[in-house]
Formats: structure tokens, C-alpha cells, sequence
């Protein structure tokens, strides 16, 4: 039923934009073509050519990127959802766990990059913890602003009607907490791309970082658009990813804001 | 005071740790070192900061004004913000690691670039911020002066900008966090001068003290500018009463 109903709807919001897209690429192609563009911005065939010609490059650099952000995003959804829940359930706790998450949020992460390279190694290991010390923030406020959603009344409802500490949970707090928790999820997706690829930056050998950093030191302008692309499409496809998760897990309620 | 306190403990328990587990110095150095090694650096590590400070004030002061005048003008226009909303739509969703190297490729490798990319990055939350506030103005105030004939800019000025200012502290300290990382990351990816560099290099060259002298540098910066900003936040908002 949501399915068939939402179809129409996304593919009708899809198109527009599709359509502003194809002619902006049309159009730059254009204006390339008749040399009235700088040359840092590349005609999207010669990018579209980087991929044709060598396929190996994105295959390469796109995989051990993308894994290391879901890697760090995983570890850093079960800690913060972990803390979360363990903040809201205990008070006392509440105030020293919701400080440390703004602690390491308002800390610039890529600085600790270097040290975290001198604890860690040089592996993918400094690139998987700082994508999760870079995304957790968001699900650990959604987490704990989710659990608290639920209102007095309800809370007081579920009372009277004798409901276990487990019932309590499935049938109020969890669904009240999903919105938030969605909302978390999603935010936190684009940001474990982000603190990956900011990683690779500081010394990886393979990975989207890596490749972008190649290209720019070569002044090899189609490589590092086509390297901004990638970086987008990660990022988005992460975001994007949760959205359609959460339209279908959630069809009840849509929307709500996370404090930041 | 509680903040000193907190602070000597901390150092306190960091000394006690490295001491007592016996870490290697190139791990993690004692307080002391990282002292010593400020001492020594802190020409460097000043003028480093500073460098960042200043592209991070730079270019939030710049995404301030940009912000403020395109909100004023959404308040002010529909069909303006109509037509021009889809574009700062897509400027939200690029991440900086995106925005980053597109700067270098334009501006190359200078203060500009780390300007623009903190620009754009603190761009967003300011707009968004500015708009809420704009839109906050006490209805019956908007109405008072809309009965006393006032015009659009009278009305601007007297109540919507009044009511808006407290948003404004909300957006700088949002964005201004941000603002510190990505002046950071320009000026990683474009090996100039600054904070961001200087722990680059540290890190590269094994000079553990250095690097943690510029670490924490780094990070009291961006506690620095959080505490200050949401300070003043709280301070406005307390004025108005919300």
C-alpha cells in the first residue's frame, strides 16, 4: 500500500531536479566546448572519460573508501545508541555522557588524525576511527532527545494500564524514540563520509582522499571533480539511504528536528 | 573556576597515567614536555594560529554578512527566495571534503581558499538561523507597526532585526565550530600555513611534543569559540525572554 502510493510521489519529485541537472551538465559541456570556462572547471565528458579510461581508479579508491565510513558509522551507532540509552535510563550519568559526546563533537576530529596514526598504525584503522568519532554526535542527541519524546501522558497511561518495563518499551518508547533516531542516523551518515575521506587526506594509500589529493598536487583538475563526485555520491547515498529507510520503517511520522 | 579545577585534574591524571603504565614518550608525552615544547614553539605555534584565527574570522564575518542580507531579502521577497533557495539548498548537502579541493582549484594555495571554504561551510547554518529568526518577530509588535503605516524598512529595522539578533548567536555557534574545522582542512589539503598544517607536519616529522602542543592548541581554539559564542547566545536569550 505505502509503496504504491509512494511511488508516483517520489518519482515526481525526482524528475524535476533530474531534468535541472542533465541540462546544467548539458550546459557546461557547452560552454566548455566554446572555451568560456576557467580551467578549473573540466568539460563532464573529460570526467566521464576518467572513468571510461580507467575504470580501476574509481573501483579502487570508491570501495575501501566507502567501507571504512560504514565501518567507523557502525561502531559509532552502536556506542552512541549504547550511551544514549544509558543516558537517559540513569540520571546521573546523563550530564557527564551528553558533555563528553559535545566534548569530541566541538573538537576539531582531523586534528587528532596524526595521533590517532601514532596510537593506531598507519592502516585503515585511524581512517575507521575518526569516521566514527566524526559522525556520533547526531545519533547519540537523536538516541537520547528520542527516548524523551514520549509525554508524560502516555508515560502515565502505560502506568495505569500495568504495563511491564519491557511493554513500556516496545509499545511506547521505542516507537516514540525511531523519528529522532531516524533523523540521527541519517545526519550522522554524511558526516562518517566526511571524517573517512578528511582521514585519507592525512596519509592513505588508496581511497577517495587519497585519489583527491593525488589529482589536486598534479593539478589534474578532471580527477578532482571526479573525486568531488564520488565524495558527494557517498555522501548523499548514505543520507539518501536512510531516508528511504526511514520512509518505509516510519510512515506514521515524518520530520522531526534534532537539536544541534 | 570549576573549569581550572577540572582542567589541573585532568593534567594531573594524564601525568599520572603516562608515568605510571610507563607509555613511551612517543606515544604520549608528559604535560611537562607539552609544556616545554609551547615554550620553545610558541612563536610558531601563535603565529600559526593566528593564521587560522584570522581565515576563520575572515570568512565567518563574510558568511555573516552573505547570510543576513540574502535572508533579509528571502523575508523581504518570495519569488526571490523561490528561485534562489534551490541553489543554497545544494550548497548544504556538499560536504567540505567536496567544497575543499574545488576552492584550491580556484583560489589556489593561499588564505583565500581556507576564506572561501569556511565561507561556505558556515554559510548554511547562518541562513537557516537568520531566517527563524526573521520570522520570529512578535506578531503583535509586526502588527502595531504595520497600523502606524510603517514602511517595509521601518519594519525591518524596529522589530524583525531586533527579534532576530539572538538567532544570529545561535547560527555563529553552530557555524562557528565548523568554521574552525574547515579553516583547518583548507589549509590541510592546500599545505599553507596554519594550525591545521603545522599538526600535519608535526605528526609527519614525529615531533610528538609539537604535536600535541598544536592538538591542544587546536582544540582550545574550538572550545574557545564554542563556549564564547554559545555564552553569549545564552545571554541574548535570557535579554529576550524566550
Amino acid at each position: 500500500m505505502v509503496a504504491a502510493s509512494a511511488m508516483p510521489q517520489a518519482l515526481s519529485a525526482v524528475w524535476r531536479p533530474l531534468l535541472t541537472g542533465i541540462v546544467l551538465i548539458g550546459l557546461i559541456e557547452a560552454a566548455k566546448r566554446g572555451h568560456l570556462l576557467p580551467v578549473f572547471v573540466p568539460a563532464p565528458s573529460e570526467v566521464v572519460m576518467e572513468v571510461w579510461n580507467v575504470p580501476r581508479l574509481v573501483t579502487a579508491n570508491l570501495g575501501p573508501t566507502a567501507w571504512k565510513a560504514f565501518v567507523g558509522y557502525c561502531i559509532a551507532a552502536a556506542i552512541a545508541i549504547c550511551a544514549g540509552s544509558i543516558a537517559v535510563s540513569l540520571r546521573v550519568l546523563y550530564g557527564p555522557i551528553y558533555n563528553f559526546g559535545v566534548m569530541i563533537h566541538s573538537v576539531p576530529i582531523i586534528a587528532t588524525a596524526p595521533l590517532l596514526a601514532l596510537w593506531l598504525g598507519t592502516g585503515p584503522q585511524v581512517q575507521i576511527a575518526i569516521a566514527a568519532l566524526a559522525s556520533q554526535f547526531p545519533m547519540l542527541v537523536g538516541t537520547i532527545q528520542g527516548l524523551q519524546a514520549a509525554d508524560a501522558r502516555q508515560r502515565e497511561l502505560m502506568h495505569v494500564l500495568a504495563a511491564s518495563r519491557w511493554q513500556m518499551l516496545r509499545y511506547l518508547l521505542i516507537p516514540s524514540a525511531l523519528p529522532y533516531l531516524f533523523a540521527g542516523l541519517k545526519i550522522a551518515a554524511p558526516s562518517a563520509v566526511l571524517g573517512a575521506i578528511t582521514a585519507e587526506w592525512a596519509g592513505a594509500e588508496r581511497g577517495v582522499g587519497a585519489m583527491m589529493l593525488y589529482a589536486l598536487f598534479s593539478y589534474d583538475t578532471p580527477k578532482v571533480w571526479l573525486s568531488v563526485v564520488l565524495t558527494c555520491l557517498l555522501a548523499g547515498g548514505g543520507f539518501g539511504l536512510w531516508a528511504l529507510v526511514e520512509r518505509f520503517a516510519i510512515y506514521w511520522q515524518r520530520d522531526v528536528e534534532i537539536a544541534d | 573556576m570549576q573549569v581550572m579545577l577540572g582542567a589541573a585534574f585532568v593534567l594531573a591524571a594524564w601525568h599520572m597515567a603516562v608515568r605510571g603504565f610507563g607509555i613511551p614518550k612517543y606515544l604520549v608525552p608528559v604535560p611537562l614536555e607539552v609544556a616545554g615544547a609551547v615554550q620553545l614553539h610558541w612563536r610558531t605555534i601563535a603565529s600559526q594560529a593566528g593564521f587560522t584565527l584570522s581565515a576563520a574570522a575572515c570568512g565567518l564575518t563574510l558568511s555573516m554578512v552573505l547570510a543576513t542580507s540574502l535572508a533579509i531579502s528571502f523575508t523581504m521577497s518570495r519569488k526571490f527566495a523561490q528561485t534562489t533557495l534551490p541553489v543554497v539548498l545544494v550548497f548544504r548537502s556538499t560536504p567540505v571534503a567536496a567544497v575543499a579541493p574545488i576552492m584550491m582549484l580556484i583560489f589556489g594555495r593561499g588564505i583565500s581558499t581556507s576564506m572561501a571554504v569556511v565561507t561556505i561551510v558556515s554559510f548554511f547554518p547562518m541562513l537557516v538561523n537568520m531566517m527563524r529568526g526573521l520570522q520570529s518577530a512578535d506578531r503583535n509588535a509586526a502588527e502595531l507597526l504595520y497600523v502606524y503605516g510603517a514602511s517595509r524598512w521601518q519594519q525591518l529595522r524596529m522589530v524583525r532585526i531586533p527579534y532576530a539578533l539572538p538567532y544570529l548567536f545561535t547560527g555563529l555557534r553552530v557555524a562557528g565550530s565548523s568554521a574552525i574545522l574547515g579553516a583547518m582542512l583548507s589549509e590541510w589539503i592546500t599545505g599553507t600555513k596554519g594550525l591545521g598544517n603545522l599538526i600535519l607536519e608535526s605528526g609527519e616529522l614525529r615531533e610528538t611534543e609539537l604535536l600535541w602542543a598544536a592538538v591542544l592548541t587546536s582544540v582550545i581554539v574550538a572550545l574557545t569559540v564554542f563556549w564564547s559564542t554559545s555564552a553569549a547566545e545564552k545571554r541574548l536569550l535570557r535579554w529576550t525572554q524566550r
